[in-house]
């Protein structure tokens, strides 16, 4: 996939592969065939994403989310479940203002 | 799919996912959610039965949002009773569940005393300074300048209390400014998020689709940062050498590699190099010319994608920008 192409891919692929932050080659394979079915390419991208230790480390990379090394940003966002960012400050000012 | 169900934070990720076809049904059926729930809360009518998408179906990965219409429909034409019965029926593991105890607020019930400790509710009740910088920042959006001067106050302090929320911030500045202005002075930004290396690595991922050549800079200082932590891997090396040689890519089709950034490049490299090669001790000194110093980056690989011609360029929206950040609800 393009830099572009992983850098505007909507969806954790950790999570959606449901693989730990931590895996193998072995597991996201085996992950992929269970969760994957023909309308569904968004797991087919997932799985391109994580095929490899070298395709996971540069997922990982491009992740936006905190990094420190290549697995970790799954783990990290699994510690929260729920982001908290300026998405849920905007919820916040509109019901501030709303109210 | 129903980890998809759980994934969609917003149904446009469908509607305007370039992973889907025009004719996907569920691009299609994203479409019509979007278009129904905007009906609802715009007060218009609504649009006819789209049963035929099975939207309506437990099985869909947009009925969490066709629950959340219907409620929201209910509220108006003030039916509570269904309103709230419609909520309890919405998944707990999917992002629309976060919004239940608005509905709960709209049947006259308390949010429960379990949510208190969200983060808004954390600002609201230990942090008037973090409030009133959300209503400052919410302006200074659409402001460069004052998000410039504003942003690294605010980031500054949110660090001691939730770093991931700093960083995302940070984040969201970046692409905001590198979207309407080419980014200057962020230095003090860059040493506000923990970590140098990382603050060059989310400044480079926010200006890559805006702002190539800043990112490259940001990309390969970010780089020597972490090679001055000693913790790099031989393969993450390869790994990030690669990234930036993607980059660099990108500002040739753009036509923006010029002498100067080229020359500055080549100046990060030298630098970085006696490190580069303790690890990677078969790579070759930095070329200067373009081509070959494009090449450099993909030591012992063949699959560069430097390859690639005829590609279209694709510029990141706002709206679209913003998906990519919050999407991690799930």
């Amino acid at each position: 996939m393009d830099l572009e192409d992983v850098l505007e891919f909507p969806y954790d692929p950790w999570i959606l592969l449901g693989v730990p932050g931590e895996t193998d080659d072995k597991t996201v394979k085996a992950a992929w065939k269970k969760a994957g079915s023909p309308d569904t390419g968004v797991l087919a991208r997932a799985y391109e994403m994580l095929r490899n230790e070298e395709s996971r480390i540069r997922t990982a990379l491009l992740s936006p989310r905190p990094y420190s090394r290549a697995g970790d940003a799954a783990a990290a966002l699994r510690k929260h479940p729920v982001f908290l960012g300026p998405g849920i400050w905007y919820d916040e000012i509109a019901r501030n203002r709303e109210t | 799919m129903s980890r998809l169900t759980s994934a969609i934070i917003h149904p446009a990720e469908l509607s305007e996912s370039v992973h889907l076809c025009d004719d996907d049904p569920l691009k299609i059926a994203g479409r019509f959610v979007l278009e129904d729930f905007e009906s609802v809360t715009n007060g218009m009518s609504r649009p006819g039965p789209r049963g035929a998408y099975g939207i309506s179906e437990p099985e869909s990965p947009l009925y969490p949002w066709y629950l959340l219409t219907e409620a929201v429909a209910a509220f108006y034409r003030g039916d509570i009773e269904t309103m709230k019965k419609t909520v309890r029926m919405i998944p707990e593991d999917t992002a629309v569940a976060s919004l239940k105890d608005i509905f709960k607020n709209l049947s006259g019930k308390p949010s429960s005393p379990g949510r208190r400790d969200s983060f808004p509710e954390k600002i609201r009740g230990k942090n008037s300074f973090l409030m009133e910088g959300l209503e400052v920042l919410d302006e200074a959006a659409f402001y460069p300048e004052m998000l410039r001067k504003e942003i690294g106050r605010y980031v500054k302090e949110m660090a001691g209390e939730n770093t991931e929320a700093a960083e995302r911030l940070y984040y969201w500045a970046m692409e905001i400014l590198s979207e309407e202005a080419p980014l200057s002075g962020s230095d003090e930004l860059d040493a506000v998020v923990p970590g140098t290396g990382e603050a060059s690595r989310i400044c480079a991922l926010a200006s890559i689709p805006y702002d190539p050549d800043r990112a490259i800079m940001a990309w390969l200082r970010s780089l020597d940062a972490v090679l001055e932590e000693g913790s790099l891997s031989p393969q993450e090396l390869t790994v990030r050498l690669k990234i930036a040689g993607e980059i660099m890519q990108l500002i040739r089709e753009e036509e923006l590699l010029t002498e100067e950034l080229i020359s500055g490049i080549s100046s990060r490299l030298e630098f970085s190099f006696p490190k580069i090669r303790k690890l990677l001790p078969d790579i070759s000194t930095p070329p200067s010319d373009p081509e070959e110093l494009l090449n450099w980056f993909f030591p012992a690989d063949n699959s560069s994608p430097s390859i690639r011609s005829g590609r279209t360029k694709k510029k990141r929206t706002r709206d679209s920008a913003d998906l990519l950040l919050f999407e991690e609800v799930l």
